[in-house]
């Protein structure tokens, strides 16, 4: 139950039947139809006319202007608007907080991944994927095309559990490699070792945009929701450090909701102090019912 | 406040209930393993967070504290805390009768349970509890438990005996004369209620609190008993038998059946002589049984008796030769003496130094020259020595005119005892002399027969045996002394047998039947309307509830602060 998805669960028919008619509804939703609409500045033979140049050897014959040259004597040729493909960059969180729980935040993650990919290859958008925990790994780049949504599955498959959350690692990392600007999703609980406040940071050095996608439960903003958090108890992050020996009291849930507000409010802050997108997934529930929801609103996205 | 635990036990457990409790709260806590994601949260808020240590060691006191008052308070309810009695409160105590009346129908099974749950409702020190068995038993002391009782009691049946409750009562009421209020919760029979009554002072109050259903329509066998035929046969006994209707009514001998070893005896041989009296003549004294029946009501303890008959047979004697004829013709007018040779004979008379049935009991006649007592008396028992001491009249001397044998004679008559391995009666030859002083006296014919007989030593004559009643042995009466044996099973004090059935006397064993008047007519009392009960009312000690409610609301308190987790 706290394994990674296999390929067969995450390409599950139905799932993918999910993906598909999300994938198709995007698009009408979205403005432009991108998940991040990514006009270029670049001039080329594009489908959207933008403006005239005068010829000059070697342009293309059919692209001149013959009623410019009746009007006005002068070879132009017609500018198109560059369409190029915005790259999706994927962090995916495979961190051992992400395999704990029953069911684990991985499989909501996985899925979310995969469906989003699936919106992105539909648009021919191409995905990297870059999972990560102590360290990140480049697992995949220039995946695009329709045809290779199940590729990004089975490659989401692959994702163990590794160690740490070294989240702001991970998106230095990926900023060091100097990417194709493009869209960086983040799929993460955010527990991060350290805090956000390196998180935030490193987010903030990203030339990339950004869509934090939060794997949240219930009992994270409510401890009281979870049956087991009474009493003496020893909680169990998952990422190999020594059990949190509580005992829980009315006082220490007061000042965990405090901590957790901290926690959401720095998260909130950031997306709307640097136009990210922020999507919190609750992991116990559908994942494409939640999509769904928030692209019909409207993704949240800058 | 006392306890139904020793002291000692109750303290002991309180000091081990607080070193577990105690060790329990040391003990290091166990915790449940959850797993979650945001466990760098919560590590975060316990950092805020702090313990306290003082007022968290605080507040593990507090909850040992509470913890530890409601164990003290469990266990001081385990050790059944009780008001000490004052001196105004009163005593109960408790009989249980287990005689004969009890034996009707389920009386006693009845009297039970409402003995055992009356007893329970009184607390433990202010009650004792007595059966009324051939000891009078106590069965539950003050201070012990009610459960006691119910195991004591486990087996016990009635016996068919006359009730003792109404004698009990006497020594009771005399020794606790000063005692104070004490009620006697009685479960038995009407008739020993209303005889019982007679034996109290004021202080004790007498409330029957069960009392036996009558039986209508009873009769019973009152009197069975064996005397020396009438006829003067040695061998021979009549037996009389009564009987009674508890309504007064006359019982048709018809009725009743005599049978002798099993065998019928003929009912034309039963001869009534009133009162309800009934006498079978000259019924061969061999020690066999003699059984009358008297069936068809429903107490039966007093429709059957056995009676065990005496041992009589004729004394087998040899006389040896040169014996004077006055002798001789005494030995040979008594019916009870058979002659026989000197080795079969249970009895000799001889001359000293004859060599003639020397190893048996033996009359022997002497002279002035070989012993100075004109009677000497010898036996191997210094106590047979002092009874027949008592009984030298029986043998015919105090009608003996000393004096005119003494002058006959020419010297002083005189007794005397001693110690012998057998018995013998040694005496002057002389005094049997035609014409002497003696010979021709009606004493001399008594003294040999009763003499002969008390070498033979004969059986003891125990006319009847009643159960619950001193037996009678009247040996005395026929012989010259009382039977040794039960001289000396008796040791100073009666022997009373305590139920119906064999008895072992001895080498002999007799029959024991109920023979009670009293049982068989009280059987039919209608008995009277139970008074009001004179319980203490509430079964509950007040201390003890107490305790328990100071238990049950600091329960209630720890539960509520657990819930809302203000308890560690």
């Amino acid at each position: 139950m706290n394994d990674p998805l296999s390929f067969d669960a995450l390409f599950d028919p139905a799932f993918m039947a999910a993906v598909q008619a999300f994938s198709l509804r995007i698009p009408n939703a979205q403005r432009g139809g991108r998940l991040a609409d990514q006009r270029t500045s670049a001039r080329g033979q594009g489908t959207d006319f933008t403006d005239f140049k005068p010829y000059v050897p070697g342009d293309d014959l059919r692209l001149i202007d013959w009623n410019i040259y009746r009007r006005l004597g002068q070879l132009s040729v017609r500018m198109f608007e560059e369409r190029q493909d915005m790259p999706v960059y994927f962090l995916v969180d495979r961190s051992g907080s992400m395999f704990v729980e029953s069911p684990p935040r991985i499989h909501a993650a996985l899925r979310t991944a995969l469906a989003l990919a699936a919106v992105a290859l539909g648009q021919q958008d191409s995905v990297g994927l870059f999972p990560f925990a102590e360290d990140m790994a480049v697992q995949a780049r220039g995946i695009s095309g329709k045809a290779n949504v199940a590729r990004i599955a089975r490659h989401l498959a692959e994702h163990g559990r590794q160690g740490r959350t070294a989240l702001s690692g991970a998106i230095d990392r990926l900023n060091a490699m100097k990417l194709r600007r493009g869209l960086v999703v983040i799929l993460s609980d955010f527990f991060a070792d350290g805090g956000l406040d390196p998180v935030v940071a490193a987010m903030a050095r990203l030339p990339h945009r950004i869509l934090m996608v939060q794997l949240v439960k219930p009992h994270d903003a409510d401890p009281t929701l979870h049956p087991d958090l009474t009493g003496d108890i020893a909680i169990d992050g998952g990422e190999g450090d020594a059990a949190v020996r509580l005992r829980v009291t009315p006082v220490l849930i007061e000042r965990y909701r405090a901590a957790y507000r901290m926690f959401d409010d720095m998260l909130t802050g950031f997306a709307g102090t640097h136009r990210a997108g922020l999507a919190r997934i609750d992991a116990d529930r559908p994942v494409i019912d939640q999509l769904t929801t928030l692209f019909g609103a409207g993704l949240p996205t800058p | 406040m006392t306890f139904a635990l020793p002291v000692p036990v109750l303290l002991a457990g309180a000091v081990l209930i607080a070193g577990l409790l105690f060790a329990l709260q040391r003990l290091r806590v166990r915790e449940r393993v959850v797993a979650l994601a945001g466990a760098m949260l919560w590590r975060q808020a316990a950092r805020v967070t702090p313990p306290r240590i003082l007022t968290e060691r605080f507040r593990r006191w507090l909850a040992y504290l509470l913890a530890l008052a409601i164990a003290l308070l469990l266990w001081i309810g385990a050790g059944r805390p009780e008001r000490v009695p004052g001196p105004t409160d009163r005593h109960h105590v408790f009989y249980l009768d287990a005689a004969a009346p009890m034996m009707a129908g389920n009386a006693y099974a009845e009297a039970r349970r409402a003995l055992i749950a009356d007893v329970a409702t009184v607390p433990a020190a202010q009650r004792t509890v007595y059966l009324g068995d051939p000891d009078d038993a106590t069965v539950l002391e003050p201070g012990e438990p009610v459960a006691l009782l119910a195991r004591r009691l486990r087996g016990v049946q009635p016996a068919p005996r006359p009730s003792g409750f109404a004698r009990w009562t006497a020594g009771f009421a005399s020794a606790h004369a000063h005692d104070g209020k004490v009620v006697l919760h009685y479960y038995g029979s009407a008739a020993a209620t209303a005889q019982a009554r007679r034996h109290l002072p004021s202080a004790i109050t007498l409330s029957p609190d069960y009392v036996a259903p009558a039986t209508p329509g009873n009769r019973g066998i009152v009197a069975l008993g064996a005397s020396p035929a009438a006829s003067g046969a040695w061998d021979r006994a009549d037996i009389l038998v009564a009987v009674a209707a508890a309504d007064g009514s006359t019982v048709d001998p018809a009725a009743l059946s005599l049978s002798r070893g099993g065998i019928a005896i003929d009912p034309g041989r039963l001869r009534a002589i009133g009162n309800g009296r009934f006498v079978v003549r000259d019924v061969a004294a061999d020690g066999g049984t003699i059984t009358a029946a008297l069936p068809g009501d429903a107490f039966p303890a007093d429709d059957r008796a056995t009676l065990t008959l005496p041992m009589r047979r004729p004394i087998r004697i040899a006389i040896a030769p040169g014996v004077p004829p006055a002798m001789r013709a005494v030995i040979d007018a008594d019916p009870a003496l058979v002659p026989a040779t000197p080795d079969a004979a249970d009895v000799v008379i001889r001359r000293a130094g004859d060599r003639f049935g020397n190893d048996r009991p033996a009359m022997i006649l002497t002279g002035p020259a070989a012993q100075a007592d004109t009677f000497l008396f010898a036996t191997a028992d210094a106590d047979e020595r002092a009874a027949l001491s008592d009984g030298l009249d029986r043998l015919g001397l105090a009608d003996l005119d000393a004096a005119r044998l003494a002058d006959d004679l020419r010297r002083p008559v005189a007794v005397g005892f001693a110690a012998a391995p057998r018995r013998t009666i040694s005496v002057w030859a002389t005094i049997f002399a035609p014409g002497s002083g003696f010979a021709t006296t009606r004493a001399m014919p008594l003294f040999v027969a009763q003499g002969v007989r008390w070498l033979a030593g004969p059986a003891p004559w125990v006319p009847y045996a009643g159960a619950g009643r001193p037996l009678l042995d009247q040996s005395e009466l026929y012989g010259l002394v009382p039977d040794p044996a039960i001289a000396r099973q008796r040791l100073g004090g009666d022997l009373v047998p305590a139920g119906t059935g064999a008895y072992r006397l001895g080498a002999r064993q007799l029959s024991v039947a109920l023979l009670d008047r009293e049982t068989t007519m009280a059987a039919a009392a209608v008995p009277p309307p139970l008074a009001a009960r004179h319980g203490a009312g509430g079964g509950i000690d007040p201390w003890f509830a107490v305790v328990m409610a100071a238990a049950a609301l600091l329960l209630a308190v720890e539960w509520i602060l657990y819930r809302r987790g203000v308890m560690p």
